[in-house]
């Protein structure tokens, strides 16, 4: 009993000693290459109560939202098609398979060519990051769902449509939820990337503002709100998952 | 469906996508989408020209550089995080922090701190990969059954040759598994970091952006493609060699 308290007391204590060691490091070495923990939260308040940073990070998730929302309204359905359909399946696999190795950053010139330096390529590369994510673990998904439990349906002659809404949706939640979350990481990567190499905007205005004054507590505050923002992501679709799947509970 | 519709079916996708692409490529002009035709003589353009062919050898090897050192720390990691639910509570919160973080936020302060030699590319390569192979490692070590270490010890197997006979080959397909992972988000992040401070494929890229015709671009990013499906495809070669037995265990992600 006292051995599993103090386990799962452990990753809080881990937090709190990695915190100290970056404290530590940051006030031994020299402020130009790495600042505390402290100073990066110091800097993190500063920003908020003058509202530089909540609108940065507003306009960010904007960003973030249009793109994820364009990619997934696509992949999924596509997916879907992908892994239930062997046509369609065979057809598209060869191609998309050769444009998901290319890495998404390497999208990056083209996209300037086509929509520009500004918000619209942010959006683009927002969709290009998680677009393939979520296809290709949706297609995955779906070309695994157990034929049993279509079969089961189709021998109580359940019409097309009933099969769909009753078995293969259902079945298809895990899946669905584990492309959207691992999506939803990848667009908040993609954002950052997007704001970071193209004209700098938002939360990646303030990194490299930070990076050009040497204020590695800038940096670091920047960094670490980043960390949190893609924590946050996950989480909510967790608990999205945990809330809708409640069958799938142990 | 027969292995020859299949392929048949295979073979169309392609066609039609070209296809597609070259229509709308006559049709929008080479500014701003360059036909395959175009990109295709773009490509032979680019296997002669040596200076191009040498930059793109040596920007792979840093990314190849820090994907050895991710799996180097990363397996052995993320097996020990997976047997030991101390090691597991003190390094997990970490682990899944990084996991989710952008590896190009870390980018600017890395220049800051290391400069943007060499070795700033294979930094960023195992901050990039490093936590996905640790991730995939635990996911199989976590799955070993006691029962199975167990049988070792009644057999008075030695702490090596248990490791050896029975966490080895029931870890492997986990560590392929995250080897490829791994190595995907090393080629992307090897890209990533070289966009940034020019040079290489990414001053290649940079370069190709400015040109009036998009076909060099777009050359570019199909032997950025062959370079991702050969590594992946070189990947699984290995695999196969190292371990026979495991061909088509590799878990889904």
């Amino acid at each position: 009993m006292i051995r599993t308290s103090f386990i799962a007391w452990l990753p809080v204590f881990s937090i709190a000693a990695g915190l100290g060691l970056w404290e530590l490091i940051g006030r031994l070495s020299p402020p130009v290459l790495f600042a505390p923990a402290s100073a990066a939260f110091l800097f993190l308040l500063h920003q908020t109560t003058t509202w530089v940073l909540p609108a940065a990070i507003g306009h960010s998730l904007l960003t973030l939202a249009t793109g994820y929302t364009l990619a997934a309204v696509v992949a999924l359905p596509l997916g879907f098609a992908m892994g239930r359909v062997a046509w369609v399946h065979e057809l598209l696999h060869p191609v998309l398979t050769g444009i998901y190795a290319i890495p998404p950053a390497a999208f990056i010139p083209f996209l300037i060519v086509w929509f520009g330096l500004f918000a619209q390529s942010r959006v683009a590369i927002v969709v290009i990051m998680c677009f393939f994510e979520m296809l290709v673990i949706t297609a995955a998904g779906a070309r695994t769902i157990d034929p049993r439990l279509v079969d089961v349906a189709r021998s109580f002659l359940a019409p097309r449509r009933r099969v769909i809404g009753a078995v293969l949706i259902p079945a298809s939640l895990p899946f669905l939820f584990t492309a959207l979350r691992i999506g939803l990481v990848r667009a908040v990567a993609g954002v950052i990337t997007a704001e970071l190499l193209l004209s700098p905007a938002n939360l990646g205005k303030q990194l490299l503002d930070s990076a050009g004054r040497f204020n590695t507590a800038g940096m670091l505050g920047v960094i670490a709100t980043v960390a949190m923002i893609g924590l946050a992501a996950q989480q909510l679709l967790r608990w999205l998952e945990r809330h809708v799947l409640r069958w799938e509970r142990p | 469906m027969s292995s020859t519709t299949r392929l048949a079916l295979r073979l169309t996708g392609l066609a039609l996508f070209l296809l597609v692409w070259e229509l709308v490529g006559r049709h929008l002009g080479d500014a701003l989408m360059a036909p395959p035709s175009a990109v295709a003589r773009e490509l032979v353009a680019l296997a002669e020209d040596d200076q191009a062919r040498a930059t793109i050898w040596q920007s792979i090897a840093p990314a190849l550089v820090g994907f050895a050192i991710a799996c180097a720390v990363g397996m052995p990691l993320g097996a020990v995080m997976g047997r030991s639910p101390i090691w597991n509570a003190l390094l997990h919160p970490w682990v899944s922090t990084f996991v989710v973080t952008s590896v190009a936020a870390i980018v600017p302060i890395l220049i800051l701190l290391i400069g943007t030699g060499w070795w700033f590319v294979v930094a960023v390569v195992v901050l990039s990969s490093v936590w996905y192979v640790t991730l995939t490692t635990y996911q199989g070590a976590v799955r070993i059954e006691r029962r199975w270490l167990d049988v070792g010890r009644s057999f008075g197997a030695s702490r090596i040759r248990a490791f050896r006979t029975i966490m080895l080959p029931a870890l492997f397909p986990y560590l392929l598994a995250g080897a490829r992972i791994g190595l995907t988000h090393a080629i992307r992040s090897m890209v990533l970091a070289q966009l940034f401070i020019v040079s290489g494929i990414g001053g290649l890229l940079n370069e190709a952006g400015m040109d009036v015709s998009t076909a060099r671009l777009l050359a570019l990013l199909v032997v950025i493609m062959g370079i991702g499906l050969a590594a992946s495809h070189g990947l699984g070669r290995v695999a196969d060699w190292l371990a026979p037995w495991q061909r088509g265990l590799e878990p889904q992600r």
